[in-house]
């Protein structure tokens, strides 16, 4: 779909999130409690677990004869040692360019041979090995998960050919405005702490990694007892498992070490960064603030506030500066959420005459929220939006499989998707305002500005003490 | 192959189409078809397994329809559907849709413009109104217009004036098209966005958005009947429109090749090389499909092979094949040439290949892989309602045939290897060449030489 994009141009972006497809056998059959009749999900899955620790999720899927499989292991790029930023995206990257006994070039002609596809996606908290293919050739994958994962070679050629592409990959962020807010927002936001770079790195991190730290990196994280693997499609699963133990049974255990990182900085004001790329005619603003992991009791309470605030076509932001403004052509809020706390961010664009104004208007909007709340109206309107969405939330294996992982991985209790639309009829007024007054600090807020700095720097000032730097 | 033109006779025309994947498998995509006595067609898809459905409108104009002066009206206008009708208030529609549990959208593209709604499938009514009344009965508004024109402006100063591939994109098209309608984005030009005025948007209203220039598509939880009564209900009073034919004017075939350099604000070149190639319809199209992916698909591909892992001059190749109502282009892009390459290299390495393709037969195992993703694409593409929907809609709006795309699976599986070779030396001719090339602004010569076309 990708290569059509460039000759769509859609309403307004539509965040959609391209999710990786991601016994004790008990049948679990989701109904969409208290929805009307027949407004009911099914979606049927198992968990199991292997004795060497490996998860196991496999979700049912029959309408088409396709399979994905996602091993996700517990270490991604805030497992980088000190200094080595972008060690577990490189250590990634590298497990699909040859194992003991094939090649780079064999396991893309295998893979590509079949149709299928394979990916490898370092985040923040995990790496996601995901491949897919039509479900005949579910035994071909499920080996090639098992190959790159255990059995990688690790050559030094291959890795200076993926330490090159990553560091153009950073440098070449500056061709893009968005990137570019996005690595400076992060860096102000976290200081020394790892969520301060995207996974892939930095130049300096990425110079300093050798082979030897990779080998280690995958030897102390890639273990069965620090991974899920998932199985989403037209499957069996008595016959999946049976696979999955024949394939990965013989996987050893090992002593998983305990993250220990620093805290997140504390942000005391308007922390105010223009980065001057002087070819612009229209000004990135991004903004925020650390907002809450995955796992925070008011979960339900947040996505529903946020969905007021800066979610979609009927939000506050979109209302105000698009609709009745005409300054941009998007306005999105969103809580990024980690196993810490990912940040909360604002970000819009508006050319540069009107970019001040633009971001007044979503200061203002941002401590209306916390001082007035939302109105009953408001906090109904979203809540039957999120009820009325789920079974389309739910319509593929892979979102199915999503949501699953998010509980096994966050360790969310067991009956979070069972009891997914009572927490959301659940969140009252009371409930929205006092996450509110938790999470939201509009006076303490990093402000990351890309434009030409000449343009806005007067007006910017107004706001704050302004740092001004260079690309 | 399946007309549906000649079946509209019939209360419903019955489509259905298996795909026989290469094992047992199949899979098997149905539609019926209905039509209105003011000419709108309806083709729906049952799909009991999830209490949802997806309903898209398909109006047969995009830019493709417009001229110099208004260009980007098409997509202009799109926004303006969102800004109020007779009993909508402006912004109202995706408030009432979202209230209930759906998302709804739209885009505009060179040869269509799409609106939908994904709703839980109890509110399949609520969407077939709201969407009558935004054909039949807009509100425009000087003062919406005027907002709503702030707003394009800023989404193209997003999407092109300030990106890359924006730039690289617009400069191709207005390199390689100097006649049809291609050759200005779908966005259309700032100073026609600005020029475009209240009585173009009721003049394009009136002309395009009609039943009889447009398609419902539903697919999902539905009941036949009922849907089309529904329909009948709500769309069946709205007047189809006189439209007088469209000269839409056809491009010359290139007799020479041609290039243009655009300097921007980078470290790392960018290179677009392309070729004329005919529209959607034609039976060389699922050809150079097959070409595309030999070459781009996958890391094993000849050029990801050659550029990325062998040279390692970019960070990313990949193909495309315009399949467009009118004849389009293939393009082969190389983003980001990395120091110490150039992209004449690169360019010289892309010419190889494709030379390549002329003088020697591909393997049967690389047709092979190529057919098998076609395949496992097209399967995993069938996933959701919404998706399914929207190639149907394309199929239609570009060839004619709402099933066009997944009946190339036949066409896929019969291609030879001495068609690819045939259809490699009929295209890719250096007078039918472009070559488009972002570069640093500072390697910018003092005096431009003027080598575009």
């Amino acid at each position: 779909m990708a290569k059509i994009i460039n000759s769509y141009f859609c309403r307004y972006v539509l965040p959609i999130i391209l999710i990786p497809f991601s016994i004790l056998v008990n049948y679990r059959y989701l109904q969409g409690a208290g929805m009307d009749e027949g407004n009911v999900v099914s979606m049927k899955y198992q968990k199991a677990k292997l004795d060497n620790g490996l998860r196991i999720i496999m979700v049912e899927h029959h309408e088409l004869p396709v399979v994905a499989i996602d091993l996700l292991v517990k270490a991604g790029s805030a497992h980088d040692p000190q200094e080595k930023s972008g060690l577990a995206h490189i250590a990634a990257q590298l497990l699909r360019e040859g194992t003991r006994s094939k090649d780079s070039l064999e396991i893309s002609e295998e893979i590509d041979f079949i149709g299928g596809s394979l990916s490898l996606d370092c985040g923040y908290d995990s790496t996601s090995i995901t491949t897919t293919a039509l479900v005949k050739h579910f035994k071909t994958i499920l080996d090639l998960v098992s190959e790159v994962a255990r059995f990688p070679a690790f050559q030094s050629k291959d890795m200076e050919f993926h330490r090159d592409k990553a560091i153009t990959s950073v440098l070449r962020e500056k061709d893009d405005k968005a990137s570019i807010a996005g690595r400076h927002f992060s860096e102000m936001l976290y200081g020394d702490h790892p969520y301060a770079h995207p996974p892939i790195g930095t130049v300096e991190g990425l110079k300093e990694i050798s082979k030897n730290e990779i080998i280690h990196f995958h030897k102390t994280n890639y273990l069965p007892n620090n991974s899920i693997l998932t199985v989403v499609g037209d499957i069996d699963p008595a016959n999946t498992l049976a696979a999955i133990k024949e394939t990965f049974g013989d996987w050893k255990k090992g002593k998983i070490q305990e993250l220990i990182l620093p805290p997140i900085p504390e942000i005391n004001g308007y922390k105010i960064r223009i980065i001057d790329k002087p070819d612009l005619t229209q000004t990135e603003i991004l903004l925020g603030h650390p907002g809450i992991t995955r796992n925070d009791p008011d979960y339900f309470q947040v996505m529903l506030m946020n969905y007021i605030l800066g979610r979609g076509p009927v939000s506050r932001l979109y209302t105000r500066i698009r609709v009745e403004k005409g300054l941009t052509y998007g306005a999105n809020s969103r809580f990024a959420m980690r196993k810490l706390q990912g940040p909360f961010y604002i970000r819009t664009y508006s050319k540069n005459e009107t970019a001040i104004e633009t971001l007044r208007l979503v200061l203002d909007e941002l401590k209306n929220l916390t001082s007035n709340g939302v109105t009953k109206e408001e906090l109904d309107s979203a809540k039957s939006y999120f009820v009325g969405h789920f079974p389309l939330s739910m319509e593929t294996p892979a979102q199915i499989a999503a949501k699953i992982i998010d509980q096994e991985f966050y360790g969310l209790p067991e009956d979070y998707l069972d009891k997914y639309l009572d927490n959301i009829k659940a969140v009252s007024m009371e409930g929205i305002d006092r996450a509110i007054k938790r999470v939201l600090d509009p006076g303490n807020i990093v402000i990351t500005l890309v434009s030409r700095a000449e343009d806005i720097m007067e007006e910017a000032k107004g706001l704050g003490e302004v740092d001004l730097k260079g690309l | 192959m399946l007309r549906l033109s000649v079946l509209c006779f019939l209360v419903f025309s019955y489509l259905l189409i298996y795909m026989h994947t290469s094992t047992a498998e199949q899979v098997k995509l149905d539609i019926k078809e209905h039509r209105l006595e003011n000419g709108l067609r309806l083709l729906m898809h049952q799909d009991h397994s999830s209490p949802i459905i997806s309903f898209q409108v398909w109006y047969d104009v995009g830019s493709r329809n417009e001229r110099p002066g208004i260009t980007g009206i098409s997509h202009l206008f799109e926004h303006m559907m969102f800004k109020g009708s007779r009993n909508v208030e402006p912004e109202e529609h995706s408030r009432i849709i979202q209230r209930n549990g759906g998302t709804d959208n739209a885009f505009t593209t060179e040869d269509m413009t799409a609106y939908f709604e994904n709703l839980p499938s109890s509110q399949l009514e609520l969407a077939v109104k709201l969407e009558a009344d935004r054909m039949a009965h807009l509100r425009l508004t000087a003062e919406t217009l005027e907002s709503e024109r702030q707003v394009v402006k800023e989404e193209r100063r997003m999407r092109v004036d300030n990106s890359l591939s924006g730039k690289l994109n617009e400069g191709l098209y207005s390199a390689t098209f100097t006649r049809h309608p291609y050759r200005w984005p779908v966005i259309g030009w700032m100073s026609d966005i600005d020029a475009i005025t209240l009585d173009d948007c009721n003049s394009f209203y009136s002309t395009h958005y009609a039943p009889d220039n447009s398609t419902v598509i539903i697919l999902g939880d539905i009941d036949f009947d009922e849907t089309v009564s529904m329909v009948e209900k709500y769309f069946g009073h709205i007047p189809s429109a006189e439209r007088q034919d469209e000269l839409i004017p056809m491009e010359e075939p290139q007799n020479q090749e041609r290039h243009k350099d655009l300097y921007v604000d980078t470290r790392f070149p960018w290179l677009a090389v392309a070729y004329h190639i005919p529209e959607a319809a034609h039976d060389d199209i699922p050809v150079l499909e097959l070409i595309e992916n030999i070459l781009t698909e996958g890391r094993s591909s000849r050029l990801y092979r050659k550029i990325i892992y062998e040279d390692q001059s970019a960070l990313s190749v990949f193909a495309s094949v315009d399949k467009y109502k009118d004849p389009g282009l293939f393009v082969i892009t190389v983003r980001s040439i990395k120091q110490g390459h150039t992209p004449d290299e690169v360019a010289s390495v892309i010419n190889e290949s494709l030379e390549q393709l002329k003088t020697e037969k591909v393997t049967e195992r690389e047709l092979e892989k190529a057919r098998n993703q076609m395949e496992t694409n097209l399967v995993f593409g069938l996933q959701t309602n919404f998706v399914r929907g929207i190639r149907l809609g394309f199929s239609l709006a570009r060839t004619g045939d709402p099933l066009g795309f997944f009946k190339n699976l036949e066409k896929y599986r019969h291609t030879t290897t001495g068609e690819i070779q045939k259809v490699a030396r009929k295209y890719f001719t250096p007078e039918n060449r472009t070559i488009v090339r972002l570069l640093p602004k500072g390697e910018k010569p003092e005096t431009v030489k003027s080598t575009s076309q």
